[in-house]
């Protein structure tokens, strides 16, 4: 559980736009253990999109660099697993083979891949919607099929770009819940980003605030709550309530004047 | 609404226009003007006992069909490597604008000269009538893809090549499709000036251009409608099919009423 798994050190990414240079992140540190579940939050438009794409490889830093198990990050690879904020899935793929595609990448037959697709469909409660095609699915139900199709290849760090942004408030804690359940079940190295007070806390061991843009690291809040974690429960915790009241504060400086929007669900 | 519904309905419009049009033509009693009953018994005549109708439909097809799979397996590919290829598209989009200006009947006095009378004119205009407009849709295609869905194939470990067959080409079958039905539209009209000028002996075009010498106009008014026809048909089971088949199936285009 200490082994560290992603170092950052330094980073720094600016992006040339037609109004000159944007920096996005400036000399950002951070170290993030095994099977830790960090939650990033920050304004929006700080840059916690630029370091989950950094992470998956998707984008190079500008400066500093990224260890992943000790080695620098060269390039997107199987050992993470990305879920994006609109869910980005095939249209033109059954919800099977949406999941089964990264195992068939990996060199599985076909038939071993669907094989092994059926677990993450049983595990992601997607039993009945194996051959529905994405578009005729609800948002929750979409986003189910993208955990399950970034977990089908077992990855050992799972990114997540505000995840559950676009569903509804009900939905939204319940596939809070169900998030926590897998994470249980399948230990993964998380990197949840959210705009979502209410959800880090809930969410995470570790709750890293990000400054405005250029995005470096404001405070970091450990998040000493029981687990397993439900609503009903959590929710009337004191110390749940507390933590959220210490996190709110540490991003009231950066965000006075949108208050609301960082206490909604 | 039903779909059958529209059918009948559509039926219906084109019984009224028939019928219209045979009380007009009786009314003004014009020689130039023919009846639908006598466009009718003209298209028997070429039916039986000699099937003189049926070879220039026959050859029309299959002319159209060599020319627009040459142009869709052309206009495709070059389309899929401009389209990833930005040194390439800046080289070959003003070439492709300025090509797709030019009518193509405007080439085939060209082509007579270059190539000659017959099949390899015609079809050739065939060709350059499907092709830019395949070509330069799949380039947009390519370019309007989602890059999260490249990423999300990357990130799982997929390799560039691999990347172009699994996910650029399935992702931009909206613009895949506009380009087919576009292409074979130029196509059919491309083939029918081409067969005008360069036929010997078959072909629809060939067909109502020959029947002005012999004043013979019920059948250009057939031919008229055969083109129609065809056009409508070719659509219906190259196109409509296979689009039904994927970006219908798929959810990719939003469906209206
Ligand atoms: N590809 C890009 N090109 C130019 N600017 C970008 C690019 N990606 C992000 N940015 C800019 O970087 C900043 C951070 O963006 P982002 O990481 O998406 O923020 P967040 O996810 O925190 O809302 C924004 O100002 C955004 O406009
Ligand atoms: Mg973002």
């Amino acid at each position: 559980m200490d082994e560290l798994k992603i170092e950052i050190k330094n980073l720094t990414k600016s992006f040339m736009g037609g109004e000159g240079e944007v920096k996005a992140i400036e000399n950002l540190n951070l170290s993030i253990k095994e099977n830790e579940f960090t939650v990033l939050v920050g304004p929006s438009g700080c840059g916690k999109s630029t370091l989950l794409y950094m992470l998956a490889g998707f984008e190079k830093p500008t400066s500093g660099s990224i260890l992943l198990d000790n080695q620098i990050i060269k390039g997107p690879g199987p050992d993470r697993g990305f879920v994006f904020q609109d869910f980005v899935l095939y249209p033109w793929k059954t919800v099977v083979r949406n999941i089964s595609f990264g195992l068939e990448i990996q060199g599985f037959s076909q038939k071993e891949a669907i094989e092994k697709a059926k677990q993450k469909i049983n595990l992601l409660g997607l039993q009945g919607f194996e051959n529905a095609y994405p578009h005729t699915l609800s948002g929750g139900m979409k986003q189910r099929v993208g955990i399950a199709r970034a977990l089908a290849y077992n990855p050992k760090v799972l990114l997540m770009d505000e995840p559950f942004g676009s569903l509804d408030a009900q939905t939204r804690k319940l596939m809070q819940e169900e998030l926590l359940r897998i994470w249980n079940k399948e230990k993964k190295t998380v990197v949840f980003v959210t705009h979502s007070v209410i959800e880090a806390v809930f969410l995470a061991d570790r709750v890293v605030v990000l400054t405005d843009r250029p995005s470096r690291v404001k405070g970091i809040i450990d998040i000493h709550l029981d687990r397993p974690r439900d609503y009903e429960h959590t929710y009337t915790d004191e110390r749940y309530i507390e933590l959220r009241e210490k996190v709110l504060n540490i991003l009231k400086d950066e965000v006075i004047h949108h208050k609301q929007h960082y206490e909604s669900v | 609404m039903g779909y059958d519904n529209m059918n009948k309905k559509t039926i219906a419009l084109i019984m009224s226009v028939i019928v219209l049009w045979q009380l007009i033509a009786l009314l003004m009693n014009m020689k130039t003007l023919p009846s639908p009953v006598s466009v009718a018994g003209r298209t028997v005549e070429l039916i039986y006992p000699k099937p003189l109708l049926l070879l220039h439909v026959a050859e029309s097809t299959k002319r159209l069909i060599i020319g627009y799979l040459i142009a869709l397996v052309l206009g495709l590919s070059v389309g899929i490597i401009s389209g990833l290829e930005g040194n390439l598209k800046k080289i070959i989009n003003p070439l492709m604008g300025f090509m797709i200006s030019i009518p193509t009947i405007a080439w085939v006095p060209l082509l007579l000269i270059l190539v000659g009378l017959g099949d390899k004119t015609i079809i050739l205009a065939i060709f350059l009538g499907g092709f830019f407009p395949i070509a330069y849709n799949m380039q947009r295609g390519m370019e309007i893809v989602n890059l999260d869905l490249i990423r999300a194939a990357k990130i799982m470990g997929l390799k560039d090549i691999k990347c172009i067959l699994h996910v650029y080409i399935p992702a931009s079958m909206p613009s895949v499709i506009t380009g087919a039905r576009l292409g074979i539209g130029y196509s059919w009209r491309a083939l029918v000036g081409a067969e005008m000028l360069a036929a010997t002996e078959h072909g629809i075009g060939f067909m109502i251009y020959a029947s002005r010498a012999f004043q013979d106009v019920p059948a250009m008014f057939l031919g008229l409608i055969v083109i129609g026809v065809l056009s409508y048909v070719t659509d219906k089971i190259l196109i409509t099919s296979v689009e039904n088949k994927t970006i219908k199936k798929w959810g990719m285009v939003t469906q209206h009423g």
